[in-house]
């Protein structure tokens, strides 16, 4: 029973591998008629020859064998071999894809207007060749396989598809694709599509841009799974229009002389995000997962650029910048790198990102519409000084910023700058939630043009030569825990700008500096101690006690120097009196104070007894 | 064990339909004529108005179509002609595929073309 049974498996195996195949040579293209599919094949005239519906001129024909080939169906496979290539057909597909091959240049032109036997046409490329292409023309959408392909093409794009419909481009598994075009050509790109392309595939796919772009779509390109490394781009690395979605897999741009990824308007108008993207044109940008690593170094270049919106709910995103401002004739402003930068909106609700901008006027994150911060961790540094190009054309290196109003709900967010401010926005702050720690050399840590509410989560401003949090409007702290260092005078830690006012209902409040804001009493407002120190530095512990109760602590971050001189003043109840020089002013307000008892606070190893109030008369 | 067997046997059966090992390319010519000509290993060449499939030469243009089937379908045969067919052959050819006159054949064997017919002959 056993050798029967095997016997039996042996001739299940055998009989799986049977069949025969038409193979019709004409030049280098070969058509593959399973004889199982072939059915009558008709000659007319004694000059053609109809097979499925494909008409072979005879005189064309090189010759015509029957073998035990495989054929898949669907599939046209072209094998590249230096100088030259063949491509082998499937015969059901035959007759709507007609082959011009020109060394290894390889051309298609595609015709159906619809799936053939239920499925879309798949182009699999393989070998390598140093002089070599592959171009592709139709009306339906299809699929081109990228089968440890490796391919130059010295006079133009190494593949140009103007097929105007969706093409999927697949690395296949464990595979290794690389793809370079020729210098001073007037191809678009590396990879070239009219049409919307699908990036897919668990492979991988090098791409080298030497005239233009590495890849560029005249539609949207959706980016997953696959391995893909852009080594050079005279223009961006990955340029399209409608919007551009990655959803997973290992993004590495390199070598590139603008942008890593850029997204524009194809229309005039923007649809905004639509239901699974059907028909948008956004000009958005959408990073959904995977890894991303850009670097850019051309001067006011942007890691990843949205003429639109700019969406980051997850992956890991390491973004380095660093060319220089430039003047922009067009736009007749100076312009700063960005690690993002969108022309609207920007939103972060996930993710881990790495972004570190070190050239003249570069900026982290730049959105010139409004920043929403509800998740993710982000780690933001700038290190260059302000580009100026005129007194009314600079550009500043903030870490931060935002034209519109800035709404942080989560997330851990560490932002750094050396010049300028390292959390600026252009309209109002609003900060419920995360944890916010901004750190600026010489401007301040965090600044709002409009009003700025604090009203939860972890907040810290230390600025070494600036206010620690300035709002050039209102300023409302109603809950969380805020911790604000300022230099000394005439800076801040806390600071409302003249003819506006600080009003605090809630929250933990520290605020360390030359000087502090006044708090105007409100309906609400939650009580103040107020001291002075000439000894407050980083890492000192700050704690308020009544009695052995200890109401709030705080330590003064590691990064705060207060180098410079400056007046000290403190009044009622305070060490080191008003009028003092290089005296520090500490404001603290918390929870379970009441008005008229004294509490004690101490700084470091310093302790006073101060009364609290419900207002300060400060700066 | 019985039915694992059943099964077996019935997947062979679906296999060798689907497979169906075509042993024979069978091409049909204007008269009716069927050859055909074994596929294991077959390569047919064009050389003007003549192809060469495995060891048969046919005249292009009196071929209907071909298709691959599973037996031999072939209903020519060696026949005996006269010269009345000579006279009325439109091409003549020998298996090298060049065109020959009626006066130049030779021992060996033809393929005679006429108006109505295709014969293969034997010049003894």
């Amino acid at each position: 029973m056993r050798r029967l049974f095997a016997f039996i498996i042996s001739l299940v195996l055998t009989i799986t591998a049977m069949g025969q195949t038409l193979n019709v040579k004409v030049g280098n293209v070969v058509y593959q008629f399973p004889a199982t599919q072939t059915g009558d094949m008709t000659y007319a005239d004694g000059t053609t020859l109809d097979i499925m519906g494909k008409t072979f001129t005879l005189s064309d024909v090189s010759s015509m064998t029957v073998d035990d080939t495989e054929v898949t169906d669907n599939l046209v496979k072209v094998e590249y071999d230096g100088a030259s290539a063949m491509v082998y057909v499937a015969g059901n597909v035959a007759r709507y894809v007609t082959p011009t091959v020109d060394g290894a240049h390889v051309g298609i032109e595609q015709t159906n207007t619809d799936a053939v036997d239920g499925d879309e046409i798949t182009y699999q490329l393989s070998g390598s060749s140093t002089e070599g292409s592959f171009s592709l023309a139709g009306s339906y959408k299809c699929t081109i396989a990228l089968a440890d392909v490796t391919l130059t093409n010295p006079s133009g794009a190494a593949i140009n598809i103007t097929n105007s419909k969706r093409i999927q481009l697949s690395a296949k598994k464990n595979t290794t694709n690389t793809l370079t075009d020729g210098a001073n050509g007037e191809q678009k790109g590396c990879i070239y599509s009219k049409g919307q392309l699908q990036i897919q595939g668990n492979g991988t796919l090098n791409v080298a841009g030497n005239t233009n772009h590495a890849i560029k779509s005249g539609d949207y390109i959706a980016l997953k799974n696959l391995t893909l490394n852009i080594t050079k781009a005279v223009g961006d690395g990955i340029s399209c229009n409608e919007y551009f979605l990655m959803e997973s897999g290992t993004v590495t741009i390199n070598g590139v002389g603008d942008d890593g990824i850029q997204c524009d308007l194809d229309g005039t108008t923007s649809t905004g995000e639509t239901t699974d993207h059907d028909d948008e044109d956004s000009g958005n940008l959408y990073v959904e997962g995977g890894t991303l690593n850009v670097t850019t170094t051309a001067a006011a270049s942007k890691g990843l650029k949205a003429a639109g919106d700019l969406y980051v709910k997850d992956g890991t995103l390491t973004i380095n910048t660093s060319g220089n401002g430039t003047y922009d004739s067009t736009d007749r402003d100076a312009k700063g790198c960005a690690c993002l930068k969108s022309d609207a909106n920007m939103e972060i609700s996930g993710g881990t990102l790495t972004l570190k901008s070190i050239g003249s006027g570069g900026k982290c994150i730049k959105a010139d519409g409004t920043l929403t911060i509800s998740n993710g961790t982000i780690n933001a540094t700038t290190t260059g000084s302000q580009y100026k190009y005129s007194s009314s054309a600079t550009a500043s290196p903030k870490a931060i910023k935002s034209d519109g109003n800035m709404t942080i709900t989560g997330g851990e967010i560490t932002a750094n700058a050396k010049s300028h401010e390292a959390i600026e926005a252009k309209g109002s702050i609003t900060i419920s939630g995360g944890t916010v720690k901004a750190v600026s050399t010489s401007d301040d840590a965090i600044n709002s043009a409009k009003e700025m509410y604090l009203k939860g989560g972890n907040v810290t401003g230390v600025s070494n030569g600036n206010d620690g949090i300035d709002s050039n409007a209102n300023m409302y702290i109603s809950g969380g825990k805020v911790i604000a260092c300022g230099a000394r005078a005439p800076e801040c830690g806390l600071d409302a700008a003249e003819r506006y006012y600080l009003y605090i209902t809630g929250g933990t409040v520290m605020a360390i500096g030359g000087g502090n804001n006044s708090v105007t009493s409100t309906s609400g407002s939650q009580c103040l101690l107020s001291t002075s120190s000439s000894s407050a530095s980083a890492n000192t512990a700050v704690s308020v006690k009544n009695g052995s109760s200890t109401l709030a602590s705080f330590t003064i971050p590691a990064e705060y120097s207060t180098s410079s001189s400056g007046r000290g003043f403190g009044p009622g109840g305070g060490f080191g009196p008003g009028g003092g020089s290089g005296g520090l002013s500490c404001l603290i307000s918390c929870p379970g104070l009441t008005s008229g008892s004294s509490y004690t606070v101490s700084i470091g190893s310093s302790s006073a007894s101060c009364k609290a109030s419900t207002s300060y008369s400060g700066r | 064990m019985r039915k694992l067997l059943l099964s077996l046997m019935i997947l062979i059966g679906i296999l060798t339909a689907k497979a169906a090992n075509f042993g024979y390319l069978t091409f049909e010519m204007t008269g009716g004529e069927k050859v055909s000509v074994p596929t294991e290993s077959l390569k047919m060449t064009i050389s003007g108005t003549t192809m060469i499939a495995g060891t048969k030469t046919f005249v292009i243009a009196n071929l209907v179509k071909m298709y691959f089937s599973t037996s031999d379908e072939s209903t020519t045969d060696v026949d005996r002609i006269d010269s009345t067919t000579l006279d009325e052959a439109e091409e003549i050819y020998d298996l090298k595929g060049q065109r020959v006159t009626g006066t130049q054949m030779r021992k060996g064997v033809y393929i005679i073309g006429t108006k109505n017919k295709t014969y293969k002959i034997v010049v003894k």
